[in-house]
């Protein structure tokens, strides 16, 4: 499968072109939140829905579009660093690919054993000759003083290391140690994922799941159909692209996130006939159209909202971390059961113990961090 | 005297009890509009993102100043004859008044005016005026409100400002520089406290990465006193960043047998 739109390079750290939402979705939203934050905005119900549709329980992304994403990122990634990291012959490198976390955990791990590359989760350089991948040098990142002369200690291997070196770290790790730590002189090159934009995700969508009619809420109209520029017509995947940040992992668990589904006077979720003619244009099957309606953002309860967010920025910059780690990154007491709290609210999940921000939720707490002011990442 | 008569006839317009009504009602609804912007004006601050906060509670003081203009506008054509002649005579009256009966008031309220203006200090703003450090929390026509650390609520009249230095720590910006102090003995080795500084700096969570994190030393008479400086990325953390760096900064220091000198008191600051 063949996409023109997807972007062909990665990009590099420093320059990557963060989509923007159209000026006018932007202020809408911003409208929307605030008045949702005043408590007078209590129905979210377009007046373009129609009256019989439910939430879908399930996920209407299938297995195949994730594939097909992994797949064409993975040739990204060999595109850059397989030929590198299997020269073994010098001038050795140290080489950054930095992630926003709602791109999939373990995804350089994977890629990195797909291809038969030496993988190491430690805080060391072991001798070898092809290239070394450290899938995520989050976990080896403290902020505290203990933490911060054992990576100052990594560094000065890391320069010294004879044999290339891929270091996988989170943007969030990236920009703590890029503003506070000598890596950018250690690191030769540092690049991330090129964003999706709006024309990206429709080719992605289209390849996918074109044969649903997939309408904006907000504008009654099909959000795959086309100018005659190639571009969609309709600005819902121009704001999606925005609001994911341009990972195509976090706008398609958004875009998931927004389905209702009509259903049928069963109860079941009404299905396109197999044999269903539809154009792009949104305009035809008006009884089978998939709506598109983006759920209420998750927001920090007012007793945790400050605390809460020291929380997730941290879980942000050191990745998962059990209870007692996140303690001593933090200097403050931190309540009992607030791990519990946030993850009530959908923000983080506790997985063997360690507390760590869910993927899917990951625009929204950047979202909440950016608001309170916290410093960001910078990719 | 005729004429005199006829002129202090001509000043006034025929005013009627529907008049007082209709300068009554715009006092009103000035007042009202003002004290609803009042109330609901930081309420909304607070909700809007961060780097917004600043900007729309500056609103308010501008707000004022606009509907004190509307009221005047509007009241003066009711009340008032107005002619070049009519002026002149009442902005000499009102000159002899402002000159004498509330000319502290009326100093304090033109100084209000230029403060907004000029801008030596804005709603969100920290400040110090004397003795006074703390949060501008609410700009008035005569004077402006300081909440300190302290949670108290120090009224200053604006005229402070013709006779008197005002320090703005953050001048409308989202961030302001918080100092650590520490003294250190003059007799050791100063290797180290650089790095160990910096590094306490940068494992707060306080900190605005974007910003440098500095480290100054200065020989007193039985200490070096040792400033660390650094920008929270919150205006309101500065307290607690500031515990943060006092606290962990010592602790370290004392763990690199950094010797910590306690006594005799220094006095004020060089």
């Amino acid at each position: 499968m063949t996409f023109s739109q997807f972007p062909t390079d990665l990009a590099s750290v420093g320059s990557y072109d963060w989509p923007r939402a159209p000026a006018t979705s932007s202020l809408k939203e911003g409208y929307r939140r605030l008045r949702e934050k005043l408590r007078v905005l209590d129905d979210r119900n377009a007046d373009l829905l129609p009256d019989d549709l439910e939430r879908l329980s399930g996920s209407m992304i299938p297995d195949a579009l994730w594939s097909s994403l992994r797949a064409y990122q993975f040739e990204r990634l060999d595109k850059v660093y397989l030929e590198w990291a299997r020269r073994e012959e010098g001038p050795h490198t140290v080489c950054a690919f930095v992630m926003m976390p709602s791109v999939p955990r373990h995804f350089l791990a994977d890629w990195a054993a797909d291809r038969g590359l030496d993988l190491v989760d430690a805080a060391a350089v072991p001798t070898g000759g092809a290239a070394l991948i450290v899938p995520d040098i989050s976990s080896l990142v403290r902020r505290s003083l203990e933490g911060r002369a054992a990576m100052r200690s990594y560094l000065a291997e890391l320069d010294g290391a004879s044999r290339n070196v891929l270091l996988g770290m989170s943007s969030w790790t990236w920009t703590y140690l890029a503003q506070t730590s000598a890596i950018e002189t250690v690191v030769s090159d540092a690049r991330c994922f090129a964003p999706f934009g709006d024309k990206a995700l429709a080719e992605l969508l289209r390849a996918h799941i074109g044969d649903r009619v997939l309408k904006s809420a907000d504008s009654g109209k099909g959000i795959l159909a086309e100018d005659d520029e190639g571009a969609p017509k309709d600005r819902y995947l121009k704001t999606l692209a925005a609001r994911a940040y341009g990972c195509p992992w976090a706008a398609m668990r958004l875009l998931d996130a927004a389905v209702n589904q009509e259903v049928d006077a069963n109860g079941d979720a009404t299905e396109l006939p197999e044999d269903a003619d539809h154009d792009d244009t949104g305009d035809d099957h008006e009884d089978a159209a998939t709506w598109l309606q983006d759920p209420a953002v998750p927001k920090l309860p007012s007793r945790i909202e400050r605390i809460g967010r020291f929380v997730l920025h941290a879980l942000l910059i050191h990745g998962p971390l059990t209870a007692k780690e996140l303690g001593m990154v933090l200097p403050m007491t931190l309540p009992v059961g607030i791990g519990s709290a946030l993850e009530r609210v959908g923000l983080i999940k506790i997985e063997d113990g360690k507390i760590l921000v869910r993927e899917s939720a990951y625009p929204h707490v950047r979202r909440i961090l950016s608001e309170a002011g916290l410093p960001l990442d910078q990719i | 005297m005729d004429t005199e008569n006829y002129d202090l006839t001509k000043l006034f317009n025929d005013v009627s009890g529907w008049t007082f009504a209709q300068v009554g009602a715009i006092i009103l609804l000035c007042l009202l509009v003002y004290h609803v912007l009042r109330y609901v004006v930081p309420r909304v601050a607070e909700k809007l993102p961060a780097r917004f906060r600043l900007l729309v509670l500056n609103l308010i003081p501008l707000a004022r100043v606009t509907l004190f203009a509307v009221a005047v506008v509007l009241i003066i054509p009711l009340v008032f004859n107005v002619t070049l002649k009519n002026f002149i005579l009442v902005l000499g009256t009102v000159g002899v008044a402002l000159g004498f009966a509330i000319k502290d008031w009326a100093t304090s309220a033109v100084a209000g005016i230029v403060a907004i203006f000029e801008r030596p200090y804005r709603s969100g703003d920290w400040i110090r005026v004397g003795d006074d450090y703390g949060e501008v929390i609410d700009i008035h026509t005569r004077s402006v409100k300081l909440r300190t650390a302290d949670d108290d609520v120090v009224t200053i009249p604006h005229s402070r400002i013709w006779s008197e230095n005002i320090a703005s720590a953050n001048d409308g910006s989202k961030t302001l520089m918080c100092v650590a102090e520490f003294m250190v003995a003059p007799d050791r080795q100063t290797d180290g406290i650089i790095d160990i500084l910096t590094d306490v700096a940068h494992t707060s969570p306080y900190l605005d990465w974007a910003r440098p994190v500095q480290v100054i030393m200065k020989n007193e008479i039985y200490a070096t006193r040792v400033r660390l400086k650094a920008y929270p990325f919150e205006l309101r953390d500065q307290f607690n960043f500031t515990t943060d760096l006092t606290m962990r900064g010592r602790d370290a220091l004392i763990n690199a047998d950094i010797r910590i000198v306690a006594t005799p008191d220094f006095g004020p600051e060089g």
